[in-house]
């Protein structure tokens, strides 16, 4: 008991405190610039949320943008895990440069995507090589996510590949030589000792990525500030605004809780279909 | 062993842990939920705690090696400034008051005014304020309203701003208008953006006009064209929606005809560029022959492309017959925390940095708007027409208005405001439903 206490305490005063705190905060009005304690409001802040059609888009918006980075993030990174685990001339190279995007800061990638996107960006320039007019990628409701989206994928690429491809050099190769000596082909080979052999990796990337996109913030801050028009306003840019600019820590506090009740159902469905395939 | 063998093994350490556990969750947590009664401030003894809005590297030069030396000479008190990144401010001084580790003195806008009065975070600067000659309260006025919250002062202006309309002077002689006679109301500032907006296969190659299209911008951009046309936001008492009125209509009208119609002249809509270098503005990259902004902006636009011959308009009317005036005053102001215990150190120290000397120092290193109407003579504000024309037009501007939950009331306004300029629903519709929306969260705040 003696051995364990100092790493009980750092997570019962860094981990589990704050998290009771908020849990109590969600059931108060609180703000931090009012004299005295939070008051006591029950589950007003839930029921308030129920109603708020703002809280049901941000959502939306952070199901719709987790659930559309996801699915092309991780096929990408599977085939380049594929290839990373070739050996060729150059193979380190190539797996550090793809890992690159992933050691610089979010916020910094985020506002080098906005100049690219800008309406003299590097994007609308090479548009402009085709003679195609400029776009206004992130001003536009129906593409500003969709925007966002694209920068993220190519930032997830790189960690994801990297797990990827450890998961890849798992795989015992004596299963892919009685496999070939069985007949398969290359898609049977996939099908059947890849995909299989990767699975418990897979499903770790799956889980933390829905993690990591379910509360993506900095991006869209940098990005578009939740514009035009709430097409890019997630949950976790909400409870900033709420938290921070409008201080009323009891309504962020549940937005929070209801967020995390969100992502552990987003993850649990991953898992379980993980372990059932 | 089994398994119940294994819990019964140490049930004493268990209950123990779990005891102080408890004990220590249970009080952290008490202690945290209590708050307290204190705000911070130092002591009566220690240096001048300041928590300043900005991390801009000259503006920390500046204060740390100017204004403070200069106020230790004057007061014999030193003073430790910390300089705070603007859009942190608030975090920072929510989490200073709710911990009593606050400052003494702090900088913010004035949007935050009336929320600090509400909660007691802010000294009232009359009793101060009376002790200052009539004419140097008067060479403040308009920057000293913009920190009126129930006709106290609370806020003492070290910056000023106000929005105008910056042109590209060689635009207007390319498209046959005269470049020293600008339009000087927003009716003729459409038809002038209408000559001045090239098109190209239906689409505009070239804007008349942008507006920055993000919430606040919105907001800003609304409410000046509402007051140019002799509108209000609110009632005097803050306690019910003016902006409903058929000139708020007619404001946003005006406002949504920049990108709807046949002949839209902006299209900028759901664009910034405040993450973007001065150099890649719409007006510097040639992308607008105008836009409405602010003089510290302008004037880093015009650094950025001194080639360009770019001015400012006059602060504009909505139509002939209506007055002029514009969303501005004071940009940045300093508080004093109630809660300090250097209260005469305080004030002498929001005296020096709004000084005649010491605030056109600060406003020539940083590039700002000084915020004393005299400083149309220094030689600062002569050499830059942008400072010039907004320290010339300070008259005309206005703040926005001081009242609770200001910054939720602007921001749901925007949102509806966004509707209307992307063609979902008529102004009045969309003016209507942002009133639904508002009054009670006026009504919750006072």
């Amino acid at each position: 008991m003696l051995l364990v206490a100092p790493a009980a305490l750092y997570v019962l005063v860094f981990q589990i405190v704050p998290v009771v705190y908020g849990l109590i905060l969600s059931f108060t009005e609180y703000t931090p610039l009012q004299r005295g304690a939070p008051t006591f409001v029950g589950l007003q802040n839930y029921a308030a949320l129920v109603g708020d059609a703002d809280f049901r888009g941000a959502l939306w918006v952070t199901a719709r943008y987790t659930l559309q980075v996801l699915p092309v993030t991780i096929a990408i990174a599977l085939v380049l895990a594929l290839l990373a685990n070739r050996s060729f001339r150059g193979v380190g190279i190539f797996r550090s440069a793809l890992y690159v995007p992933h050691i610089v800061s979010l916020t910094a990638v985020s506002m080098i995507w906005l100049w690219m996107y800008s309406q003299n960006g590097l994007i609308n320039d090479i548009l402009g090589t085709f003679n195609l007019s400029p776009q206004h990628w992130l001003n536009e409701p129906s593409s500003a996510l969709n925007g966002v989206s694209v920068m993220r994928i190519w930032k997830a690429l790189g960690s994801n590949m990297v797990l990827l491809l450890a998961g890849l050099q798992t795989i015992p190769k004596n299963l892919y030589e009685a496999a070939s000596i069985d007949g398969a082909g290359r898609w049977h080979l996939f099908r059947h000792v890849t995909l299989p052999g990767l699975r418990p990796m897979l499903i770790y990337v799956i889980a933390t990525d829905i993690i990591y996109l379910s509360q993506s913030f900095a991006e869209i801050f940098v990005l578009t500030s939740g514009g035009p028009l709430r097409s890019t306003t997630t949950v976790n840019y909400l409870i900033y605004t709420e938290a921070f600019e409008y201080s009323n820590m009891g309504s962020a506090s549940a937005m929070a809780f209801v967020l995390f009740a969100f992502i552990a159902a987003l993850t649990l469905i991953a898992l379980r279909g993980g372990r059932e395939r | 062993m089994d398994r119940n063998e294994r819990h019964t093994v140490y049930p004493a350490n268990r209950r123990t842990f779990l005891k102080t556990s408890t004990a220590v969750l249970g009080s952290s947590l008490l202690v945290s939920a209590c708050g307290g009664p204190s705000g911070g401030g130092s002591g009566a003894d220690g240096d001048l705690t300041v928590w300043w809005p900005g991390v801009n590297p000259t503006e920390q030069d500046f204060v740390t090696e100017v204004l403070i030396p200069a106020f230790t000479e004057k007061t014999g008190r030193g003073a430790q400034a910390t300089f705070i990144d603007w859009p942190d401010m608030s975090t920072r001084l929510n989490a200073g008051f709710s911990s009593g580790t606050g400052p003494d003195v702090y900088g913010h806008g004035p949007a935050a005014v009336a929320d600090l009065v509400q909660y007691g975070r802010v000294e009232p600067l009359d009793d101060n304020l009376d002790q200052l000659d009539e004419s140097d309260r008067k060479d403040l006025q308009t920057g000293l309203e913009s920190g009126l919250v129930d006709d106290v002062h609370y806020l003492y202006p070290i910056a000023s701003t106000g929005r105008q309309v910056a042109y590209n002077a060689e635009h207007f002689t390319d498209a046959g208008l005269d470049p020293d006679t600008p339009p000087t109301t927003f009716v003729s500032l459409r038809e002038a953006a209408e000559q001045l907006a090239v098109h190209k296969s239906g689409k505009l190659q070239r804007a008349g006009i942008v507006f920055s299209a993000e919430a606040v911008g919105m907001q800003q951009a609304f409410t000046s064209i509402l007051w140019a046309h002799g509108g209000e936001m609110f009632s005097e008492d803050g306690t019910s929606v003016l902006f409903t009125s058929d000139e708020g209509v007619e404001a946003l009208t005006w406002y949504a005809s920049l990108y709807q119609g046949d002949a839209p002249v902006d299209d900028n809509l759901g664009g910034t560029w405040d993450g973007l270098p001065p150099a890649q503005s719409p007006l510097a990259t040639g992308d607008t022959s105008m836009t409405f902004t602010d003089p510290a902006t302008l004037k880093q636009i015009m650094d950025a492309a001194p080639e360009l011959d770019l001015r400012f308009m006059d602060v504009l009317a909505f139509d002939e017959g209506d007055e002029p005036a514009a969303f501005g005053g004071a940009a940045t102001g300093l508080m004093i925390n109630p809660d300090s215990q250097m209260q005469d150190d305080a004030w002498e120290f929001l005296k020096l940095t709004g000084s005649k000397d010491y605030n056109s120092m600060y406003a020539q290193e940083v590039g700002i708007v000084p915020v004393r109407a005299s400083a149309i003579d220094t030689d600062y504000v002569k050499a830059s027409p942008a400072m010039a024309s907004a320290v010339a037009n300070s008259e005309a501007f206005r703040s926005n208005p001081n009242i609770p939950a200001w910054t939720k009331i602007r921001d749901t306004l925007a949102q509806y405001l966004e509707q209307a300029l992307n063609g979902q629903g008529t102004p009045k519709e969309a003016l209507d439903a942002a009133a639904a929306e508002i009054e009670p969260i006026l009504a919750e705040g006072r």
